[in-house]
């Protein structure tokens, strides 16, 4: 037998319980078998494979099945078509109810009323005291970092780190957790290498230079 | 000999058409076609006659209710085993604890008691398998389905499925000696 039309083992040994079935497509199958007549481990697994087939479909056959006794279902059946009709009935009065244009009116206004009403008479929900790092200004063509802190970095720290860095927080955070970092002082300032630094930092998960628009 | 059955697919998607339109005769048929490989399938699934019996049902309203939903990109066993599939799955998950399958308490062998044996200890060791790997087990060697057709029937992929029969053969196999060396044990102390 020449080895090279063998199939490999290990796609052989993976199709030996439909080659036991005999639901393989012909040509498969006959590749399996090939290879089962060559390898001692596939041939046996697959001898088996072959009693289990043989012993649950014997299993399957002693198994006694009742004759089917439909009555359950078809009430099933009635009740789901019952449940239909009565859904298809409501839209029809629905749609009788609405076909008056007077009382379409009448029904649309009130619902109209009722919203309106309720978004005025609706108490105002307290304002939710929001603290923030980042300078309010909107933010000039610049040189910045944009900043991603640990999770367990509470605001103080993260204070205290960037002016260790000289560093302010201009925006953010973001949802993400992002802030863009400017430098306190004037004057252009090495946005990359204080990038870097602040990386090495283990509070820092992110930190990105964001060079100036020309 | 490997399996055809084209005539018979034919037959059964023209039924399916005309449950489409309402047709309650044409279901009736398709129901008692279908009744007893469902009924072998859950029953080695679901540890309770009534509750086979139950999702058998749940089944069928499916086919009913969804029949236009069937878009004739796999056999219509397939797509009928997979509602089963999905709905023994629910009903397995609703037991508290499964109790073993039904089949080991009624089953009446015919065979010799040798095979007798045999069938007993596949039963036990199919019903120490985890869900997954039964319904792998079990459509292939009681419900006759491929490997692509399994995963159709699972939704899941194709190497999924040869995964876990690749893990429920591993278990029968360590089970199988365990169950025997048991039964043998508990043949020499009742003498």
């Amino acid at each position: 037998m020449n080895t090279d039309d063998l199939m490999a083992h290990e796609e052989a040994s993976e199709l030996l319980p439909w080659a036991a079935n005999r639901s393989l497509p012909l040509e498969m199958y006959e590749a399996v078998r090939k290879h089962a007549l060559a390898c001692v481990s596939c041939r046996r697994e697959l001898n088996q494979l072959i009693v289990l087939d043989n012993n649950l479909a014997r299993s399957a056959d002693a198994i006694v099945v009742p004759p089917p006794d439909m009555r359950h279902i078809n009430q099933r059946i009635d009740a789901h078509i019952d449940a239909q009709q009565r859904g298809a009935r409501s839209l029809r009065s629905i749609w009788r109810f609405f076909s008056d244009p007077w009382r379409a009116a009448v029904v649309v206004q009130s619902v109209l009323l009722a919203v309106v009403a309720s978004s005025i008479l609706s108490t105002k929900a307290p304002d939710i005291e929001y603290t923030t790092l980042s300078d309010q200004s909107v933010l000039p063509n610049g040189d910045y970092i944009r900043a991603v802190f640990g999770p367990d970095v509470g605001a103080e720290d993260i204070d205290a780190l960037l002016r260790s860095f000289d560093l302010l927080a201009v925006e953010g955070p973001s949802d993400r957790g992002v802030y863009t970092l400017a430098h306190r002082g004037t004057g252009p300032w090495k946005n990359h290498e204080t990038a870097a630094r602040l990386r090495q930092d283990a509070r820092v998960l992110f930190a990105q230079p964001i060079d100036a628009q020309p | 000999m490997l399996k055809t059955g084209d005539t018979q697919e034919e037959q059964q998607i023209e039924l399916l058409r005309r449950v489409q339109r309402g047709d309650r005769a044409a279901f009736a048929t398709l129901y008692r076609q279908f009744q007893p490989r469902l009924y072998a399938y859950l029953c080695r699934l679901l540890a309770d006659r009534f509750m086979v019996e139950e999702v058998l049902d749940d089944v069928m309203l499916v086919v009913w209710k969804d029949a236009r939903k069937f878009r004739q990109n796999s056999r219509l066993s397939t797509w009928i085993f997979g509602i089963a599939y999905r709905k023994a799955l629910t009903a397995i998950r609703s037991q508290q604890r499964y109790r073993g399958p039904l089949a080991a308490l009624t089953d009446q062998h015919g065979g010799s008691s040798e095979d007798a044996d045999t069938g007993d200890w596949i039963m036990a060791g199919l019903a120490r398998l985890s869900a997954d790997h039964r319904q792998v087990i079990l459509l292939t060697y009681i419900a006759g389905f491929s490997c692509q057709e399994i995963a159709d029937i699972a939704g899941c992929p194709l190497n999924t499925v040869k995964t876990r029969m690749f893990h429920a053969r591993r278990r029968l196999r360590s089970l199988l000696p365990e169950l025997a060396g048991q039964d043998a044990e508990a043949d020499r102390e009742h003498g």
